[in-house]
């Protein structure tokens, strides 16, 4: 299966040539399909129903078996023809599905029965093109019985959904019923500390002071935050379970459960007491959200610092982190076997990462300070200018062994990314109106002049480098390779790009779309020069053009 | 071998009934004004920004 690759083509060249990449670019496709098929089901046909529990296999069979699936080092061709065909089967599928929806056809069982096995051979056509037979057939037998069992798992998690969620249902289960009533209780006997005048309701489950009156409802009684906490450390434990010790480590997940549930009601209590003394725009908006997010990162953030740092929960390997990579390169020179897997992320990743950080973690400060109701208006936004400003001057040493150059390429792209971001507005399509005009018009002259200064050389400026250090610096190249600092962005590929983009376009709200078509845009530019500050550039001309054209039209929405 | 099979079974249960409590919340969720879902990847990313920060190896 060994592929002479300077007969590829360039299309080719982009795609991973290894199994694991295969793998998971056939769940990246079918991710992708899956978002555009969920609408069309109107009636859940075979390959609909088969969804969940064909996700679960599919995640416990990589999961479980990549070491295994790692050791088959193949460089495998993609096979165009079999992905075509998939293509026209797929469509033929999304044909029948809207066929459906619009009543030109009738949802009969044989019917849905035939459209799913359309989408079935959709998927087996994928997996062939993705993957060849004989390379299939190798896998399933260095595997053994992990397909079997992961095919079980998928089943029982499937047969489990619905009791699992009865047991989260309040009205259903007495825990949940149970912690609502405590949750209230709680909330009730700290707020009689802060405001003396407080009453409540058991009945209902309302509590105030006054005129502000709230409702503890089943959602706020945590357990949004308790299902989050519990996924988060699942994933933990699962991750990093080679570094930890069990179960021992398992101690720590009722502490985080505790803290959430404690910092939930503390939100209640201070939502209340806000609402009873500023009036209730303050603690319904600024506060209600913001402050349930900032309390799940720090039980998160907790969570992880203990898990990094307390050699109690730890195996031993601070030989190993230290040791690091040129430690294993000296190693395998010298011709032994360190016998030691390494661990941790490569020395800059700081570097890559803080800048952006320090805006997420800026913008929390911003929105609870200084966030005007529903306007989009942050009084405190150069805080985030600021933190950005600060960390790439920290890290300036490091970020300099990146090639800033650009030529024409780059404010090009940037150009078009523009076009393509304001399309929709032309159309009327846009992110609709925005408060942010008004909240501006309030403030006097000389203020309004300082944060309009601030927020385009933010966007300008800051926001490119450390959004394009984070994306397409550190995230594209991360994916393949753990020492992404030595990857040149000439090697990156769809899948990289492809996920990069994604996450970078989630972090653009309801400009999703376009935001993973700036990030595709802007990978490119970085992929075809082989030079980081062509990214840069690109994405400093997108914000520079957006910024004109929000100023010369009025146009605050699009901020 | 068997404690392996034990600290996955625990470790996947306990995710799995993270997400259902997950998914039952987003069922309950109230879908208000003052509920912002870009801050629940802004979150998201904090943390998982955070904790590779702090896995950094410290010089080269």
């Amino acid at each position: 299966m060994i592929t002479d690759f300077t007969r590829s083509s360039r299309l080719d060249r982009l795609l991973p040539h290894h199994l694991v990449g295969r793998l998971y670019l056939i769940a990246g496709i079918l991710s992708l399909e899956l978002m555009v098929r969920w609408p069309l089901a109107a009636h859940p046909d075979l390959a609909q129903a088969a969804t969940i529990p064909a996700i679960v296999a599919y995640a416990l069979f990589l999961g479980l078996g990549q070491a295994r699936i790692k050791e088959i080092n193949d460089n495998l061709r993609f096979g165009w023809a079999l992905f075509w065909a998939h293509a026209m089967c797929y469509a033929a599928y999304a044909a029948g599905a809207v066929a459906v929806l619009r009543g030109v056809a009738q949802p009969t069982q044989l019917f849905l029965f035939g459209l799913g096995c359309v989408h079935l051979g959709a998927v087996v056509l994928l997996g062939l093109a993705c993957v060849p037979p004989q390379v299939w057939a190798e896998m399933v037998r260095r595997t053994g019985l992990l397909g079997l069992w992961a095919c079980a798992g998928g089943l029982a998690a499937w047969l489990a959904r619905a009791p699992m969620l009865k047991l989260w249902d309040w009205t259903a289960s007495w825990p949940a019923r149970w912690l609502q009533g405590v949750t209230f209780s709680s909330v009730r006997a700290v707020l009689a500390w802060w405001l003396p005048d407080v009453t409540g309701n058991v009945a209902n489950f309302t509590i105030g002071s006054g005129q502000f009156v709230v409702q503890v409802n089943e959602v706020c009684s945590g357990v949004e935050g308790l299902g989050l906490v519990l996924v988060f450390t699942g994933m933990w434990l699962w991750f990093f379970r080679r570094e930890i010790r069990f179960p021992r480590a398992l101690v720590l997940v009722p502490v985080a459960l505790g803290t959430m549930w404690a910092l939930n009601v503390v939100r209640i209590a201070a939502l209340v007491f806000l609402g009873a003394r500023w009036g209730s725009d303050a603690a319904l908006y600024a506060f209600h959200s913001e402050a349930g997010w900032i309390a799940f990162t720090a039980v998160a953030l907790g969570f992880s610092l203990a898990m990094l740092r307390v050699p109690w929960m730890r195996r031993d390997v601070a030989r190993v982190e230290v040791v690091g990579t040129e430690g294993k390169i000296a190693g395998a020179a010298a011709g032994h076997a360190t016998g030691a897997e390494m661990v941790g992320e490569a020395a800059a990743t700081p570097a890559y990462l803080v800048p952006f950080l320090a805006i997420i973690a800026a913008s929390y400060v911003s929105r609870l300070a200084g966030g005007s109701a529903g306007t989009g208006f942050e009084a405190l936004y150069g805080l985030r200018f600021v933190a950005a400003g600060a960390a790439l001057w920290l890290f300036r040493g490091e970020l300099r062994k990146l090639d800033w150059r650009f030529g024409w390429r780059g404010p090009a792209v940037g150009a078009v990314v523009f076009a393509v971001w304001v399309i929709p507005e032309m159309w009327g399509h846009g992110p609709g109106a925005s408060g942010l005009g008004a909240a501006l018009a309030a403030l006097p002259a000389w203020e309004r002049l300082g944060w309009l200064a601030v927020r385009v050389t933010a966007a300008v400026v800051t926001v490119p480098m450390a959004e394009e250090l984070a994306f397409r610096g550190y995230l594209a190249r991360r994916l393949m390779d753990r020492e992404f600092d030595r990857r040149s962005f000439r090697t990156l590929g769809v899948v990289p790009i492809a996920v990069s983009s994604v996450a970078f376009g989630f972090m653009h709200g309801a400009q999703w779309a376009v935001g993973i078509a700036a990030g595709v845009a802007y990978a490119l530019a970085a992929n075809r020069t082989g030079r980081f500050g062509e990214a840069v550039a690109a994405h400093a001309t997108s914000n520079l053009l957006l910024a004109a054209w929000v100023l010369g039209r009025g146009d605050w929405g699009m901020w | 071998m068997k404690k392996n099979w034990l600290r996955i079974a625990v470790v996947l249960s306990g995710f799995a009934f993270g997400v259902t409590g997950v998914a039952h919340a987003a069922v309950l969720f109230f879908p208000g004004p003052e509920v912002d879902p870009t801050l629940a990847i802004g979150a998201l990313t904090l943390v998982a920004g955070t904790v590779a920060v702090l896995r950094a190896r410290r010089g080269k």
